[in-house]
């Protein structure tokens, strides 16, 4: 920010305000002023700023406004004559209106306006000057009674536009909004009447808690073991005809149901859940029991080799040695004055007598007489007794599960008949059919427990309006999604995006921060680290979607394959165990296992000699070893990783789910990890400038008082960057949710049937799929079976999400900026 | 950082470093250079990770030889007299049919060969109709089995004069010498039993073993083989044939002009047989030259029993040969759908016959199958040597004498005058390295691969799409056979193509795994054109999915590679001029207070979600743009010219009332300016659609319909050749008034001022002015398009030549201050302003006049979702980028330079453009560079906001597909580890590659500029 300050406009001659001395100047020449060429670059900048602003203020005004709740109109329209006239029959609906255009009309379209305009009949407005014909978007609902839940309506054809204050928008469970007018609750109840049937009324009207009600009823028999009584159905209608009644009634009724549906929807979700979960987990149990005895059996069967149990003896004893050893030699505490340098040869032998020690423990635990892989005799057995106490376990277990859920089972079926007596009639104006139970059952009417809620816009105050307003941005943040997502809410959205941005940032922060202090503080600053600068640089401009597919492919397929059924062998052939690897492949893998370790001696003693003796220069050949090291410690690296990949030992952590795929498949882990991947560069960039912006005379002053490296910048390094690193954290948070072409391949999905977080162990589920807003807008906006009726949630959602990142960005931004004052103050 | 461990020196009374400090160092060093080197090699081992699967693609397939069956049937002296030929044989001396093929003096040649799925036994259908089953993975048991007639393997007076068979279904077909055909199945039956089989001959079997099966005829056992499954199951696998009973085809008629001398007989000469969902054909041949297409149907009786072979009898009017060749063709082929019979003789010459296209489809009247062209398939000199059909039975398949193989296919062309409008063309040539003829070809049952065997025993297979060679013979493989009868005379495929098998002259049957890896690409077929099936010539397509599973798949790579081409140029056409003046009035021109406020604004603009931009764009920005689309065309002029006019008239108020201005006044003054200029562009939007785009009185008569169809003898010159009309070709006459309407080529006639005329020109609104219907080429000449683009290229033009030439010029007559200099600018740009007009009006005329058509460019029909809605939002994701990076170039450039300048008494505009650019350029162009990698990765923008369709060519109202939005597109549903999966990866390592690139060379720039301007 070292700009120049502005100058004030020079061609001002300075004489007008020094007073009396005028010298001679030559005044701008207007063309040197560039004036036109100023004001395009202006404009530009306008332009910009223009777009911006645009963009920001339409999604604030489409999010802002698309829940507000809109007029209920009742329209009549009909087709018009011939004649100009207004058509006979017409069409009544109520709806809400949704969009105005223009339209080009087509043939009847035209013959009936050219009469209307001969007739004078043409409403105003209702054609333009260029001819096009106006019509309306009316969201009309009734799903169940209509194909179409929109209905565009040319103007001309419409008669008459009236708001009835009782006109309501009924928001349901299932099917959409359905428009209607109140005509009544029903309540419906079984009851015994001490009367023989042919003394009870079957109609009557009377007054009941609720007012007066007309009842109907229906003789069901004789109640038992009572002569002279009838066991009589009654269906209580209050308000019948009543708007304003019946809408009273059901409000009083409505919070009872709603309680009532939660509390199924809770015994459904979560506590039938968690049985069905405990029974997966039994089948599991007793799946993992099976397949470890099918493979011992088989081992034992093919003869798949096994160390003998004296080695395993003699393995554990060398291993103990060893550790005695390096116990041993460990170097004294030197004397006061003494140079704390131990030499080197005992230092490589520890060193090997450590790696030995570390083989030799895994050795001894793969192949610990105990150990499922064993082939025997003895383990065989041990196995088979295992997989019959496991059974009979989850016998047992099933057993008591099963009455559990019998037991909910009955408690939800009760909620639900006592749910099911309450039922509310809206009344469709034209036909005056009544909203169903569900669209197989077109005679019953809703419960009251399926409204979600009702509007009745027309002539409500401000307050009623704006209590909708938030009542429904309340269930967009708060609620599940209903109807393939185009209704309620996203909090499952939020809470995967909430859940990947943190996994992301806890995945991304130490190897950056690492990466960076590496880079900085550790590496040798030469050609190799600034060409590392610079790949780490584009790595930042390398498309997001480079990522998924490296996801996608690295980790869903091939690592996650790995976690689900071990190495070797596909998941395909693992479905049909038992498998059993080949002679040849353990021994090459112990073959391998020696070749790492003599690798690693090698490395060892390599690194060991290429150390220069203190205070001297390394010699050639030193740095020829140094090198070779490196590579020495590369190879190491590969061949550890080769040897983990093809370990015969491991058959995966997720076998006995086998053929379904835990880990195999896209999830939140593999999300979060190419997400990662992807922000990590941000990270490193920004937490490396952190650093260097660190002065040098800080750091020397550190060592001066004689603190060693990592002290130094563990206390005066880090908590110097840690704004710096903080903002490249926020960028990459940021830049993390807003992204959405990586999720697409390697986790993000439609519908997620469960959350990523739950009350069950794990607590948090990597492997699960999850909901994201990015997605989510893409997904509803333009996947979604019914776009126009998704449109509220999709602007709502577009809202919510610039509202996050714009957010995180202005936050580093502005941490950013403070910064830089910070430290310019500093170093100027 | 030097590496220097911190030791204390060797002082008496020196505190030492405690212990516990000196490991924690150690061990932080250590984690943090693992960590450090390790995270680095993880982000470049991306690029390690994608090449890994992209190679595969590239490596070519592996056959293996697994070993040779000898079989005594088959080998020369043991061949049953009289099997062979018979009287239909003398007439042509081979058997020529999709698997068969008999080499001239050699021995006997299965007529059909199968392998199963396990590759564990083939079985042949031998001549003398009797089968032959042996097992090929193991010591070679070898059956010979009743076939044909049943009983004794002699044919008992018949005798087979032709065969077909059809690998992927295991159908075949039989023509005999009485003239009657029989068709049936050779397929094998895989069951699992969990009881060893009593007819096995051992008893004990390891898990993977297998055994030959030899049961006796009528037991349950039956000949098979059976084989141990790890789960202890047995599983058996037996060849099933079955027969339908024997038809008697309808013969047609002779055509009128055929021989009459031919021989009258009845055998069955020629047999082709092809099966599919829809319907199955038979393609026959008598030894009279008569042909026959058969539609076959199967009909089970209605008590039940066998069910009958139907045939429905079609004519094909099969012409014999006038130039003294054979009558009968060396091979007869038919075409998947029935719609082409092919014959083809041996010195190259193929008839093709067809149906007649009627009014643009093929028409299904009686006429039958009529003689279409002659083609000559090979140079003379040469001979066809072997012949067969592709999958899906379009593309046939040769093989000359020298060893060379051609795919050939009838194509669609403009200029053919064959009744079907197609013309055979030879499209795939694969020379061979190995010179020796070649005598047998196979193709496969599932996808597009062929093996051609060779006269030396060497076997070569290939996909015909990607040309890739998917397996070799080895020389040494041919050990143990007899030299001279080496000469392959039948090729197979495995079932699951895994496997290859030929038999020999010598009656040697040689078996060979095939891994052919990934056969359908290669680095060709994805980045250079290829001759598809039935095209009119090689092009690059992208198709990677059919609606048939005989459908060619299209993998290239390069529509995709072109549409993100595409979209980038557009987009930095759009947001780096924008940028770039943004960030040079915000670093040099604006006052730092507004400029720290502006810069974080732009700032967010970064941040904004790409999904999100792509659905505004989608909803709002697509929508708009097709309502006022000549307005937003006009506004990237508009606006410009709009600003600098009100600048020319700004600088006519005296200096004293201007300099007062601060800078985020004449930032407000500019904007209003702006707004003003968007508005005058959606204003201008109207007339100038009146003024361009209404359509011409011949228009409207065409559109309406008053033609009169121009009889052939009238038509253009140019025009004559075609045989079915486009409105495309025909685009150039229509200046001379001839239109092209449903497929004929007319002349508007009528006029508009007739009542009937008028009412259609009026309910349909065919008189309005419109864009769109002059983008789609329905109306109007291509001037109005060169006029549009011509103006802002002339008015840069003139600009640069009044900057070069007048400006210097004009200023030694008139004041360079004051009102006067103010007007006389004034009056320069209003000047230049219509000189651009004029050399417009100029130049579009020019472009007119030499027939160049500007909606065959940039501008052609309009989609809603196109290239100009995804430039405009791309740019909106660029233009931060540029802004942002531009901003901080020109801010690093040194205070200093700027008050020289500013010291020497340059305005600031002069230091701005002299000073302060030249210094900054290549960090602006560094700035570029790196958005134009941004825009070359975008995928939800374009994802969202085009249709998506791969095409190639620059019209800025089509969409495109992007090699990001194809992975996005497709990647979730390829299947792991397939072709398919890994073009996609293919896919995502060019936009690596190509964003690495990119940025590489913005990054090394930039710290070049960082230095030389830290040096000034």
């Amino acid at each position: 920010m070292n700009q120049s300050p502005d100058n004030p406009t020079q061609t001002q001659p300075p004489s007008e305000k020094s007073g009396g001395f005028t010298p001679r100047v030559r005044a701008t020449p207007l063309h040197a002023r560039g004036e036109p060429m100023v004001w395009l670059t202006g404009s530009a900048l306008v332009m910009c700023l223009l777009m911006i602003v645009g963009l920001l203020s339409l999604v604030l005004y489409h999010g802002g406004r698309a829940f507000w709740p809109g007029e209920v109109k009742q329209v009549t329209f009909a087709p018009v004559g011939e004649d100009g006239k207004p058509g006979a029959n017409p069409t009544v609906v109520l709806g809400v209106q949704t969009e105005e255009e223009f339209f080009d009309p087509g043939e009847a379209d035209q013959k009936a306006i050219a009469a209307m305009k001969k007739a004078g009949t043409l409403p105003a407005g209702a054609v333009d000057s260029a001819g096009r014909a106006a019509r309306k978007l009316l969201r009309v609902g009734n799903r169940e009674l209509q194909d179409q839940p929109f209905l565009w309506v040319p103007l001309y054809q419409i008669q008459n536009v009236e708001t009835p204050a009782e006109a309501t928008m009924v928001e349901r469970m299932e099917w959409g909004p359905w428009f209607g007018v109140p005509a009544g609750v029903e309540i419906r109840q079984r009851l015994t009447i001490d009367q023989p049937a042919a003394k009870i009324e079957l109609s009557l009207t009377r007054d009941g808690e609720h007012g007066k009600e007309t009842v109907a009823r229906t003789i069901v028999g004789p109640a038992e073991g009572k002569p002279g009584s009838t066991v009589v159905d009654e269906v209580r209608v209050i308000g019948k005809d009543e708007p304003a009644r019946a809408m009273a009634v059901f409000q009083k009724l409505w919070p009872e149901a709603r309680a009532r549906a939660a509390e199924i929807e809770r015994l459904k979700e979560i506590e039938v859940g968690r049985i069905n979960h405990e029974i997966e987990a039994q089948r599991l149990r007793v799946r993992q029991a099976e397949v470890d005895f099918a493979r011992a059996k088989a081992a034992f069967e093919t003869g798949a080799p096994s160390a003998p149990v004296w080695m395993w003896w003699v393995g554990v004893f060398a291993a103990a040695g060893l550790l005695g050893a390096w116990v041993f030699t460990r170097p004294k505490p030197p004397a006061p004055g003494e140079l704390l340098i131990p030499k080197p040869s005992i230092t490589a032998l520890r060193a090997v007598m450590l790696a030995g020690v570390v083989a030799l423990a895994v050795f001894a635990y793969v192949e610990r007489p105990n150990s499922l892989l064993r082939a025997d005799q003895q383990t065989v057995e041990r196995l088979s007794q295992r997989l019959e106490s496991t059974r009979a376990e989850a016998k047992t277990k099933n057993e008591n599960l099963e009455a559990k859920y019998g037991e909910l089972r009955s408690q939800t079926a009760k909620i639900d008949e006592e749910d099911a007596r309450y039922r509310v009639i809206f009344r469709e104006v034209t036909t005056g059919k009544f909203a169903p139970v569900r669209q197989t059952e077109l005679g019953e009417p809703l419960r009251i427990s399926q409204v979600v809620r009702t509007i009745q816009p027309n002539g409500a105050g401000v307050i009623d309006k704006l209590s909708v307003y938030t009542s429904r941005w309340g269930e967009f943040i708060f609620g599940a999604p209903r109807e393939a997502n185009t209704e309620g809410g996203i909090f499952p959205v939020i809470i995967g995006t909430v859940t990947l941005t943190l996994l992301l940032s806890v995945l991304v922060m130490p190897l950056g921060v690492i990466a960076a202090i590496y880079l900085r503080e550790y590496a040798k600053q030469g050609p190799l680290t600034s060409a590392v600068r610079v790949a780490i640089n584009n790595l930042a401009g390398v498309p997001s979607i480079v990522y998924g597919v490296f996801g996608l492919g690295f980790f869903c397929y091939s690592v996650g394959a790995f976690i689900d059924t071990g190495s070797g062998v596909s998941a395909a052939s693992k479905v049909s165990l038992p498998v059993v690897g080949s002679v040849w492949a353990t021994v090459a893998w112990w073959i391998g296992v020696g070749v790492l370790l003599l690798l690693v001696l090698g490395a060892v003693f390599a690194s060991m000699a290429a150390r220069p003796r203190p205070g001297q220069h390394a010699t050639n050949s030193q740095v020829w070893l140094a090198r070779g090291a490196a590579i020495g410690w590369v190879l190491c690296a590969a061949s550890l990783a080769g040897l983990v990949a093809y370990t015969p030992y491991f058959n995966g952590f997720f076998e006995a789910n086998l053929p379904a795929k835990t880990f195999n498949a896209k999830g939140m882990l593999w999300s979060a990890l190419t997400l990662a991947l992807l922000t990590l560069p941000v990270v490193i960039v920004a937490t490396e400038e952190a650093i260097a912006a660190v002065p040098r005379t800080m750091r020397e002053g550190s060592y001066g008082c004689g603190a060693s490296k990592w002290q130094t910048i563990q206390r005066i390094v880090l908590p110097r960057a840690m704004p710096g690193i903080m903002t490249g954290m926020i960028l990459a948070m940021a830049r993390g949710a807003g992204e959405v072409a990586p999720l697409m391949l390697v986790g993000a999905v439609k519908l997620a049937p469960e959350l990523p977080i739950s009350s069950q162990w794990p607590f948090l589920h990597l492997d699960r799929n999850f909901m994201h807003l990015g997605f989510h807008v893409y997904d509803v906006g333009f996947q979604s079976p019914d776009s126009q009726a998704a449109q509220p949630i999709v602007w709502c959602t577009t809202f919510l999400l610039i509202l996050v990142v714009v957010t995180l960005n202005a936050s580093a931004i502005s941490i950013r900026s403070s910064l830089r004052k910070k430290f310019f103050g500093e170093t100027f | 950082m030097a590496e220097q461990p911190t030791n204390p020196a060797p002082h008496a009374n020196r505190r030492v470093t405690r212990s516990s400090v000196r490991f924690i160092d150690a061990m932080m060093k250590a984690i943090v250079t693992v960590g450090g080197v390790g995270v680095i090699v993880a982000v470049t081992g991306i690029l390690l990770y994608l090449t890994g699967n992209v190679l595969p693609l590239l490596t070519p397939g592996v056959a293996r030889f697994e070993q040779t069956v000898k079989l005594a049937a088959l080998s020369p002296k043991t061949t049953p007299p009289g099997g062979v030929g018979g009287a239909g044989a003398g007439a042509a001396g081979t058997t020529a049919s999709a698997n068969v093929h008999t080499i001239e003096g050699g021995g006997s040649a299965p007529l059909i060969l199968a392998v199963d799925e396990y590759r564990a036994s083939a079985t042949m259908l031998l001549r003398d109709g009797r089968l032959l089953w042996t097992t090929i993975d193991q010591t070679p048991v070898t059956v010979i089995k009743p076939g044909v007639d049943g009983v004794t393997g002699a044919l008992g007076g018949k005798v087979i004069t032709s065969a077909t068979s059809i690998s992927e279904l295991g159908a075949f077909a039989l023509g005999f010498s009485d003239g009657t055909i029989q068709l049936g199945e050779l397929k094998y039956e895989t069951e699992f039993v969990s009881e060893l089989p009593k007819d096995a001959q051992s008893k004990k079997l390891a898990r993977g073993e297998r055994t030959a099966l030899i049961g006796v005829e009528g037991e349950a056992g039956g000949w098979g083989v059976v084989e141990r499954t790890p789960l202890d199951q047995y599983r058996v696998t037996k060849p099933i044939f079955t027969l339908q009973s024997p038809a008697t085809p309808e013969w047609p008629e002779p055509a009128p002009g055929a021989s009459t001398d031919a021989k009258p007989g009845k055998s069955v000469v020629r047999i082709d047989y092809r099966n599919s969902v829809l319907a199955s054909y038979l393609l026959l041949m008598r030894e009279d030259g008569v042909a026959a297409l058969e539609r076959v149907t199967f009909v089970r009786p209605l008590g039940g029993g066998k069910p009958r072979t139907k045939l429905e009898s079609e004519r094909v009017a099969y012409q014999p040969r006038a130039d003294g060749g054979s009558v009968i063709p060396d091979w007869f082929f038919v075409n998947g759908d029935g719609s082409n019979a092919l014959a083809l003789w041996k010195d190259g010459r193929l008839d093709r016959y067809a149906r007649r296209l009627k009014g643009g489809a093929i028409s299904g009247d009686d006429e039958g199958l009529i003689f279409a062209e002659t083609v000559q398939l090979v140079e003379s000199g040469r001979t066809i040597t072997a012949a067969s059909m592709l999958l899906g039975a379009r593309t046939l398949v040769i093989g000359d004498d020298r060893g060379h193989v051609f795919g050939c296919f009838a194509s669609r062309q403009n200029t053919s005058s064959t009744p079907d409008g197609l013309k055979f063309v030879v499209a795939h040539e694969f020379s061979s390295v190995i010179p020796s003829p070649v005598t047998a070809i196979a193709t496969a049952g599932r996808d597009r691969r062929f093996v051609a065997g060779h006269e030396d025993g060497s076997l070569i297979a290939r996909h015909m799409t990607s040309h890739k060679v998917l397996g070799e013979s080895l020389p040494t493989d041919l050990a143990g056979i007899d030299a001279k009868a080496r000469a392959v005379t039948v090729a197979a495929f495995s079932p699951k193509m895994d496997g290859l098998y030929a038999i020999s002259t010598a009656g040697v049957l040689r078996s060979y795994s095939l891994d052919a890896k990934y056969a359908d690409a290669s680095l060709s077929s994805l980045f250079t054109p290829v001759w598809y099936e039935g095209d009119e010539g090689p092009s690059s397509t992208w198709q990677s999915s059919a609606g048939e599973d005989t459908a060619e798949i299209k993998y290239s790579l390069t529509p995709l590679i072109f549409g993100t081409l595409k979209a980038t140029v557009y987009a930095m056409l759009f947001a780096a001029p924008i940028a770039i003046l943004a960030a040079i009035y915000t670093s040099e021109l604006l006052h730092p207070r507004v400029r720290n406020r502006v810069k974080p604004i732009i700032e967010t603009m970064a941040s904004l979600p790409s999904v999100v931009l792509g659905f505004v764009a989608a909803m709002i920005i697509a929508p708009l743009a097709r309502d006022v689309l000549p307005g937003v065309l006009m506004g990237f002029f508009v606006v410009p010219v709009t600003t600098l006019a009100a600048a020319y008239f700004w600088q006519m108020i005296p200096i004293r009332f201007r300099s007062g201005l601060g800078s985020g006044m004449q930032l407000g003054l500019v904007s209003i300016v702006t707004v003003l200029g968007l508005t005058l562009a959606i204003g201008l939007s109207g007339p100038l659609e009146k003024a361009l785009f209404k359509p011409s009185v011949n228009d409207q008569l065409v559109l309406a319909g008053a033609v009169k169809e121009v009889p052939r003898e009238q038509w253009p010159e140019g025009l004559k050749a075609f045989a079915s009309l486009s409105s495309e070709i025909a685009k150039p006459y229509r200046e001379q008034g001839f239109y092209v309407a449903g497929g004929k080529l007319v002349k508007p006639e009528g006029s508009v001022t007739d009542p009937a005329i008028a009412e259609i020109i009026r309910r349909e609104r065919l008189d309005e002015p419109s864009m769109r219907r002059w983008l789609d080429g329905n109306i109007g000449t291509p001037w109005a398009g060169w006029f549009l683009l011509m103006v802002p290229a002339s008015f840069i033009l003139v600009a640069l030549v009044r900057g070069r030439w007048i400006d210097p010029w004009v200023l030694q007559f008139v004041p360079r201050t004051g009102l006067k200099a103010a007007l006389s600018e004034l009056a320069k740009f209003v000047l230049s302003l219509t000189a651009s007009m004029v050399l417009a009006f100029v130049l579009a005329n020019a472009l007119v006049g030499l027939g160049v058509d500007s909606r065959e460019s940039i501008f052609g029909s309009f989609s809603q979702r196109n290239t100009l809605v995804v430039a405009i939002v791309m740019g909106f994701a660029i233009i931060p980028i540029i802004y942002t990076i531009s901003e901080d170039a020109l801010s690093a450039v040194p205070g200093s330079l700027r008050s020289a300048s500013l010291g020497c008494g340059a305005t600031k505009w002069q230091t701005a453009l002299r000073v302060v650019l030249p210094i900054a350029g290549s960090g602006i162009f560094s700035a570029c560079m790196i958005g134009l990698g941004r825009a070359a990765g975008e995928t939800m923008i374009v994802l969202m906001a085009t249709g998506n369709t791969p095409t190639t060519s620059w019209n800025i109202f089509e969409g495109m597909r992007t090699l990001a939005a194809n992975i996005a597109v497709e990647l979730p549903e390829a299947p792991s580890g397939e072709t398919h999966y890994r073009v996609l990866f293919m896919g995502g390592l060019c936009l690596f590659v190509m964003t690495f690139v990119i940025n590489t060379v913005a990054e090394i720039i930039r710290q070049r500029f960082r230095k030389r301007s830290a040096a000034l």
